[in-house]
Order: structure tokens, then sequence, then C-alpha cells
């Protein structure tokens, strides 16, 4: 359910008031920020997708209805405006494959220790595809069958993409580990 | 030797070595194998699902400025299209007017002529009298006599009935003002000399009003006049008819070009691309152009150029922070040179023009934002910018049309390309900036 303040600040931004609006995005732009670093390899395209996010969520905002959680339905609409980033990018620079991981920067931790911004690096240097379909399905949650048809590929590759993400992702935490001790 | 073996023995035997204070904090974070499957999942879940993040500095600002954006083109489109409708309304309701030639008026100037009048009538009203006295129905498949031949039908019904119809032109009619001719007098309302397909009825008691006689008027036929060439042993024009003078104002879209000079300007280069949005610019120009023959023409003179770019930014006053926005502005006065080829017409010509536009001197006003300063830097402080930049590039479509009749009022409509490839920051600074402008000029041309 909506509280009295987020309903009152909905609906200013939907009556075109510039505060509420304001407002809107002070209150739910570092939780989107945080959706669209885990979307993006740097903090440039990161800003860049939540500009656009903002943008499409108060076109958007009429379409609302007050169903739900704003938060849940802000969410959906920022991992949308990521996907079809990632989508116009990938035609630019495919790359898939093991051999184009980089190493994570940053001191290398051991496993226990690994904090967000740890993970959220591992996330980051991950493959643009494998990145979308581990963020989609392990933090999204959605279905194998549901990121097929988001992102226009096979129910399997979206398996495939998975399983190498977490693939890599353990390797490179083994890796820290290893420096670590 | 077993001596040397005694005394490290007995030395280190029993030496306890220094154990580092986190090998056993290292030793139980290694211990758990590293998760896969759902648990990998779940841990990268857990710590990032509603994980929020700092949100840059002008985040709100550059959201405010690309909410805007589609709402300025689309108040750009309705006023292009206003514009557009406008013209075509004004050209439209214009095309009913007799063309301004004196080829047009001389035949009106004969159509006044007593004389003629008099005869015309007098033809006329013989050959209606014919043919109401011998087929009925020849008179409706003869050529339908023209709005002036009927006017002056009615003439010389007037004219019989009072003073004959053989007498000379200068006859005055009773009904008339002293003074007025008979073909003056006969002259027909303005209306009926300018309906097409008007219905006419003489309301004269006169042998043919006895009919059912209903007149079509023919079509007007729609001549063309255009002022040929001066060819051989004609007057040649004047030279002062080769000069005119143009007056305009528009706006114009400036794109800004901003470039890093090395990889290090980056950061620079991202905060002004994220801070500075262009706005309305505008120019004004006097110039003069000097026609060579109907189709070249020259044209040179000076513009007066306002680029003017939004400045963006937060900042913090009276610890709260601010959304600050300022105009920047680049002032030009520049020397356009353009060589027009025209396609001439009646009223409506166009002029398709290019040539080179030189600078005569740049000056700048407002600030930028440098991520490595606190404050917003002063363009004109920064020492970055020209004061001089160069030579550009100009292309335009001169549309013009002609209002009135004898020293025609010349409306101009000139949509605009303009291209500076210099960069108006001198060559050491850390981002070159470069534009292209792109807009519409209205105004006014006058003859010398």
């Amino acid at each position: 359910m909506l509280s009295m303040k987020e309903k009152e600040l909905i609906e200013g931004a939907l009556r075109g008031d510039e505060r509420a609006s304001r407002l809107l995005f002070e209150r739910y732009a570092p939780l989107l920020m945080g959706v669209c670093q885990r979307y993006c390899r740097t903090q440039a395209e990161a800003e860049d997708v939540l500009q656009d996010s903002f943008v499409r969520l108060f076109q958007k905002l009429p379409k609302y209805g007050f169903q739900g959680s704003f938060a849940g339905w802000a969410r959906r609409l920022t991992v949308n405006v990521a996907l079809k980033t990632y989508q116009r990018k990938r035609f630019q620079m495919e790359q898939s494959g093991l051999e184009n991981i980089t190493e994570a920067g940053g001191a290398p931790k051991a496993y226990a220790e690994l904090g967000e911004q740890e993970l959220l690096d591992l996330i980051q240097q991950l493959p643009d595809g494998y990145r979308v379909v581990f963020n989609l399905y392990a933090i999204e949650g959605y279905s194998h069958k549901e990121i097929g048809a988001m992102l226009g590929i096979q129910e399997a590759s979206s398996r495939s993409q998975l399983l190498k993400a977490r693939k890599v992702l353990q390797a490179r935490i083994v890796a820290r580990q290893k420096i670590a001790i | 030797m077993k001596h040397i073996d005694d005394l490290f023995r007995d030395g280190l035997s029993g030496r306890k070595g220094d154990v580092p204070a986190d090998l056993w904090a290292k030793i139980q974070a290694a211990r758990p194998a590293v998760p896969a499957g759902e648990a990998l999942d779940q841990k990268f879940s857990d710590a990032l699902r509603d994980r929020e993040a700092p949100v840059p500095i002008g985040m709100w600002g550059r959201i405010v400025a690309a909410r805007a954006l589609p709402r300025k083109r689309a108040l750009y489109a309705l006023a292009s299209l206003a514009l557009l409708l406008l013209m075509g309304g004004f050209l439209y309701l214009n095309q009913g007017q007799a063309p301004v030639t004196p080829a047009a008026t001389a035949p009106a100037v004969a159509q006044v002529d007593p004389a003629r009048d008099l005869q015309l009538a007098t033809t006329e009203r013989t050959s209606t009298s014919e043919a109401v006295g011998i087929d009925q129905g020849a008179l409706s498949e003869r050529p339908a006599p023209s709005a002036n031949a009927t006017a002056a039908r009615n003439t010389s019904n007037n004219l019989a009935r009072n003073a004959g119809a053989e007498s000379s032109g200068t006859q005055t009619l009773p009904g008339a003002p002293v003074g007025m001719s008979a073909s003056e007098a006969a002259t027909p309302p303005p209306t009926l000399m300018n309906e097409r397909n008007t219905a006419v009825t003489s309301p004269l008691p006169s042998i043919v009003n006895f009919l059912p006689v209903t007149t079509t008027l023919p079509k007007e036929r729609k001549q063309k006049f255009r002022l040929q060439p001066t060819k051989g042993t004609s007057f040649s024009r004047a030279p002062r008819h080769r000069s005119q003078t143009e007056m305009l104002f528009g706006g114009a879209y400036a794109n800004q070009v901003l470039t890093a000079s090395t990889p290090e300007d980056r950061a620079l280069l991202s905060a002004r691309e994220n801070s500075e949005f262009p706005e309305v610019s505008y120019q004004i120009t006097l110039r003069q152009s000097y026609r060579f023959t109907d189709r070249i023409v020259l044209r040179g003179g000076l513009t007066y150029v306002d680029v003017r770019n939004q400045l963006d930014y937060e900042e913090i006053v009276d610890n709260e922070l601010v959304f600050t926005s300022r105009n920047n502005h680049l002032r030009m006065l520049e020397v356009p040179v353009l060589a027009g080829l025209t396609i001439p017409g009646k009223r409506l010509s166009v002029s398709i023009n290019a040539g080179p536009v030189f600078n005569l001197t740049t000056a700048v006003q407002g600030s930028y934002l440098d991520p490595d300063t606190p404050e917003p830097i002063d363009l004109r402080e920064s020492g970055n910018y020209r004061t001089y930049t160069g030579v550009g590039y100009m292309t335009s479509l001169t549309t013009t049309y002609a209002i009135g009749k004898k020293e025609p009022f010349v409306l101009v409509l000139e949509p605009f390309f303009k291209h500076y490839p210099g960069s108006f920051t001198r060559p050491g600074a850390r981002i070159q900036e470069s534009y292209w402008l792109a807009g519409l000029q209205l105004g006014i041309r006058k003859g010398l």
C-alpha cells in the first residue's frame, strides 16, 4: 500500500507540480540508481539509464493507476529502460566468452567479507549478456521464459548465460580468496 | 658437527613462531566453499536487491532538461506549421488579385473607352434584337457576352431610350451626374465586373428583358503576364533596380559540439555536456543584394548573432541545494557574402544562396562547470575563447513575396544553415567548441 504522502506526491506529479516531481525523484532515485548500477558497466552509463528512466517514469505516470507498490513499478520500468539500452548496445559491441573477462578491480577480499560494493563490482565486470541475465534471474526473480521474452532470446540461451555468469562469479570469488589468503 | 647440531636444536626446538593476528579469521573466511547455484544467487540478491546508491549531483537538472526537450521540439514544430499555414493562406487569398504589370492594366483602360463602349453596345443590341426576332434558340447558342459587353448593353438601352444609339460617346445620361460620360455612367458596379458565372438580368424594360434570358458569364481567363528580359534596343533596367536592401531577423537552433583535447579532460567534457543545453539563438541581418542578371544575385551585409546556451547546475545556498539556470551567450558580428541563384516569379520568387561568413569579432558571456572547481568558471575569465573565430559557411533559401501594386512591399522568408568549422576556443584549451546553426529568418526587402 502507498503511504499517504507518497500518494500525494504521485498525484502532485501527475498534476505537473514540479515540487512534487522533485520530491518523488529524491525519494526513489537512490533505489533506482542501485538498479541502474547493477545493469551497467560504468557509472556514466548508469547515470544515463537513470535519467532516461525518470523521463520515462514521468511520461508513464498516468498509467501507474495506483495499483501495487510504486517502488516495484518504478523498478520494473527502470529495468526495462536498462534492457533497452543494453539491446541498443548489443549490436555495437558484442561481447561474450570467458576470454574477454577482465580482472575485477579493488583489493581482494575473502568471500565472507564481500560487501555490497565488492559484489556490485563483480557483477559490473561480467560480460553484458551474462550480467543482464544474472540480474534478471538472480536478483529480480524473473523466470527463464520471461527473460527469453524480454530479451528476444531462447529460454535455453537464458539458462546457458546464467550458468556461465555463475561460473565466472565463482571463479572470481575463488581467485580473490586465494589472493587474500 | 655434533656440537653445532646441538646448538641449533637447543636454541630453536622449543621456539614459538609469531602467528599473524588475522590468520584465524582468514582461515575461517576461506573455510566455507564458494557457494554455487541458487546459493550464489541468494548471496547477490540479499546484498544488492534493495541497495540504494548515491545519486550524482545535477541529475534532477538533467532530467528536467531531458523532459523539456520533446516539449520544445513540439512547440517549434507547431510554430513552423502555423507559419507555413499562415503563409499558405496568405498566398491563396492573394491569388485572385489583379497582376501588377502594366500589360495587365492596359485592357482595363481600353474597356472604359466611351466610343468603343458605345459601338460595342450597338452591336450587342442589334444582335440581341435579331435573335429575338428570328430564333429564340439562337440566342442561347450564340457566344455569351462578356461582363463588359452586358454592361455596355445596359448602357445602350439607356441611350436608345434617352438620346439615341447613334449619338457620340460623350453623350451625358439624364440619370448620370453632370460631366460623367456615357461609358462612365454605364460602367457597372465593380462586383459585377469581378464576379464569375454570375446570372445577369437587365433591369430595363427593353424587349430583351421580356425574354427569359439569363446569361452566364464566361469564366474569366487567367492571364499570365511576365516581364520579358530586355533585349536588343529596348530600354535597359536602371541600375537602382539592381540593388536592394534586406532587413532580416530570425531564430535558430545552435548545436554545440564539444570535444576533449586529451583523455584526461573527459570528466570536464562530461560535466559540460550534461550541464549545457541549447536555447533559442537569434540573429539580425542587414544586407544588400545586387542583381547581376535576372537569376544571379550577390548578397552581402552585416549579421549580429547571439548563440545562447542554458547552463543548469545545483549549488548550496544557506545549506540548501538550489537548482540554478543561467544563460551563456556567444555574440558574433559577421559578414556574410552569398552568391544566389534566383528562380523568378510574378510575385513569389525563390533564391538558393551559399557562401562564406567572415567573423569580425566574437564575445562570450556566462560560465561553465568544471568538476575540479566548486564554482562555475566564467567563460570570459577562463581565457579560453577566441575573439576571432575565422570563416564559417552558410547556405540559405530566400523566398520573397511581393505585396502591393506600384511599389510592392517584399516579404522575405529565409531558412538557413550555418556551420563554423573552426573552434571557438583557443588551440591550447582543454575543450574544443564548435557550432552549427539552423534557423529561419523573416524580413523585408526594399529597392533603392
